[in-house]
């Protein structure tokens, strides 16, 4: 078999970057990795055929440097780049860039990227093509005080949102006219902070939406196909925590109406490429066009469990120019699939990020698991990326049987030395609500605000608590601790200590 | 050896000897356990206690650690035995110091010297992991020292500031 692609670059890091060596491996396709100072010895620089040093740990210097990435690109010989999601994977620069140093942008033209990556443009493009959208702005916000008039007109609660954005980021909730200075102010530095663009714009808040997207699959000879939605509702400040596919609450015909309308979106703006067109839905099952993200996105896994497509390989024969292989009927879901994001941070303490030394890790494995990660034991989590550390994916015949397989998963993930959010996540698998999937966006939020904030333990469960910690710390300082002031040592020390040790 | 262990806010006395390969004696307040305890992975154990077979991970947490076991978690402090009696019954008593949750970069300080403050009101804004994060006043006082300026590079356990 002659691959489709020489080669392909991987302009990212992490589990995406080991997800995308995957498809190519099973396509035949070389692979090169790139990677920051922080990331030397990652599990997907490990994994790649071919390994690019591209510079510091600071992501500006490295995985969104445009000009080392292209350079390293071409010195590697690769034919395609892949961006992944984050980073350069929604630059039309980049996509741009990639074009004119004859490599082929696995992703769609610079120019529907731009298009869908301004939210605001993308708004009126999609409302052109008879997509209902939020009402509010289709005009960047310039000054305070018109700000102001368009609340009082569209009506509080509003949403401000940046022109540039993505992942909860440069985004804000505003009550009424006494918080939106403030709210102006927080939103454009974040949005500047974050896309290096401070243009914000004005939405009405709609109550108590469902967050529900549709995945799209488009080629460069105009066949696109939907795949199935996701129910994104369980976020915790605008960033999804759990995901399902399908949707508790889609029916067959409101699933043909959002996919039509998403190829609509999807023609609005010439897209090629896998892609996901966000929809809010109400109360009333009315549904509206938020926005789309023209690249593959991080719970793609749960529609691949459910439709049994490989995306990636999909983005990749796409890339290479081939016809679509699907018709519209060729999608079938089947059964119910579940994700739990893993994220380095400590539900227990505001969810501060925990980023560290990985000492001990046993990921979850057996029927219908599915397992994306950058990470093993003895790795070190920098502090320089997103927490996000797996994906934690179950498929199982209906919705129940998948979250019973995800708390089974659950109890077997063992990880030590940094601290995860997976506590978290059999507590809210164990909630009534989500159990009869009564939710919507807020939900989490709302459910975090009631929680205490430590489990409590008793009896024996307590005791065995106990001694482990005292296990622990027998292990970690050789002598008992006087009045508690001997320094801590250090655990790289004390590891080398027991590696020496341990009978070989 | 003998610990104070403190957990939900209660005290227990803890005392713990190996025996032998991976038998461990333990004694907890007055309940005596023989256990097989073996570190599978540092911070990883497994243990058999009356043939009922536990995995337990441990991982630190400023001065304390967080145990997981069957999926749930909890915080326990272990110290000598007495100050840890005593530390359990004192709570937030006197001078706090806030120190740094995990490494990153200070964003914003949002309180200034003497300034009161409330429970859970922001202290300093941190950044890491390409995420904002308010670090809170942990009770009720007034802002003694502030030890970070806007720009600081801070490392876990760094003093960001003293409440009083």
């Amino acid at each position: 078999m002659v691959p489709i692609f020489d080669k392909v670059l991987i302009a990212n890091r992490g589990e995406i970057a080991v997800r995308i060596i995957r498809a190519c491996r099973e396509m035949g396709i070389p692979t090169a990795a790139v990677y920051s100072e922080a990331d030397r010895g990652a599990l997907h620089v490990r994994m790649a055929d071919e390994a690019y040093a591209i510079g510091p740990a600071p992501a500006a210097e490295s995985y969104l440097a445009i000009p080392k990435i292209i350079d390293t690109a071409v010195r590697a010989k690769a034919r395609a780049v892949h961006p992944g999601y984050g980073f350069l994977s929604e630059n039309a620069a980049f996509a741009q860039a990639c074009a004119d140093a004859g490599l082929v942008f696995i992703g769609p033209s610079a120019s529907s990227m731009a298009l869908m990556g301004s939210k605001v443009e993308a708004r009126r493009a999609a409302s052109k093509f008879g997509v209902p959208i939020v009402p509010g702005t289709l005009d960047p916000i310039t000054d305070d005080k018109e700000a102001i008039r368009i609340a009082a007109s569209i009506g509080y609660p509003i949403m401000l949102k940046a022109s540039a954005g993505g992942g909860g980021k440069g985004l804000r909730f505003v009550r009424h006219d006494a918080e939106l200075n403030s709210a102006l102010r927080d939103a454009r530095s974040e949005a500047k902070a974050a896309f290096g663009n401070d243009a914000v714009y004005v939405e009405k808040y709609v109550e108590r939406p469902r967050h529900i997207e549709i995945q799209v699959l488009a080629d460069h000879h105009g066949n696109a196909v939907y795949i199935g939605e996701r129910e994104c509702s369980i976020q915790r400040r605008h960033q999804k925590v759990i995901e399902e596919c399908p949707s508790p609450i889609m029916t067959p015909e409101l699933r043909s109406k959002m996919g039509e309308a998403a190829l609509n979106v999807v023609r609005a703006a010439q897209y090629y490429n896998a892609g996901t067109v966000e929809f809010l839905v109400d109360q009333n099952r009315q549904f509206y066009f938020l926005e789309m993200n023209t690249r593959l996105q991080v719970e793609h896994p749960i529609t691949e469990l459910v439709t049994g497509l490989d995306l990636v390989k999909y983005q990749l024969r796409v890339a290479a120019g081939e016809k679509l292989d699907l018709r519209q009927d060729d999608i079938v879901m089947r059964g119910a699939a579940i994700e739990c994001r893993v994220y380095a941070e400590d539900p227990a303490n505001n969810f501060l990020p925990s980023p560290g030394r990985i000492t001990a890790f046993r990921p979850p494995s057996g029927p219908g698991i599915r397992h994306d990660t950058g990470v093993y034991q003895g790795w070190t989590v920098p502090n320089d990326y997103d927490p996000l550390i797996a994906k934690l994916a179950t498929w199982e015949r209906t919705r129940e049987e998948s979250i019973e397989r995800m708390r089974r998963a659950l109890t077997e993930y063992q990880i030590a030395g940094i601290h995860t959010n997976i506590s978290l996540f059999l507590e809210v698998l164990d909630d009534p609500d989500f159990r009869q999937a009564k939710f919507d966006t807020g939900f989490l939020d709302r459910w975090m605000q009631n929680r205490k904030d430590d489990q409590t333990f008793s009896g024996i469960e307590r005791d065995i608590a106990i001694i482990a910690a005292a296990l622990f710390q027998t292990e970690t300082t050789s002598t008992t601790p006087a009045g508690g002031s001997k320094p801590i040592e250090s655990p790289w020390k004390a590891q080398g200590r027991r590696n020496a040790l341990r009978p070989s | 050896m003998r610990y104070g262990a403190t957990i939900d806010g209660q005290t227990f006395e803890v005392d713990i000897n190996r025996r032998g390969a991976n038998i461990v004696e333990a004694q907890v307040g007055d309940r005596k356990y023989v256990l097989e305890a073996r570190a599978v992975q540092p911070g990883l154990y497994w243990l058999n206690w009356e043939n009922r077979s536990i995995e337990v991970v441990v991982t630190e947490k400023n001065d304390g650690c967080l145990v997981m076991l069957g999926g749930r978690q909890v915080r326990i402090e272990l110290g000598d035995v007495r100050t840890a009696i005593r530390h359990g019954h004192q709570g937030q008593q006197g001078t706090v110091q806030v120190r740094a949750p995990m490494p990153g970069k200070v964003i914003r300080v949002l309180v200034k010297d003497g300034d009161s403050v409330q429970a859970n009101q922001g202290i300093v804004v941190m950044e890491a992991m390409k995420m904002q994060n308010e670090i809170k006043s942990p009770k009720n006082g007034m802002v003694k020292k502030i030890g970070v300026t806007t720009g600081s590079a801070v490392n876990s356990g760094d003093l960001l500031a003293e409440v009083e």
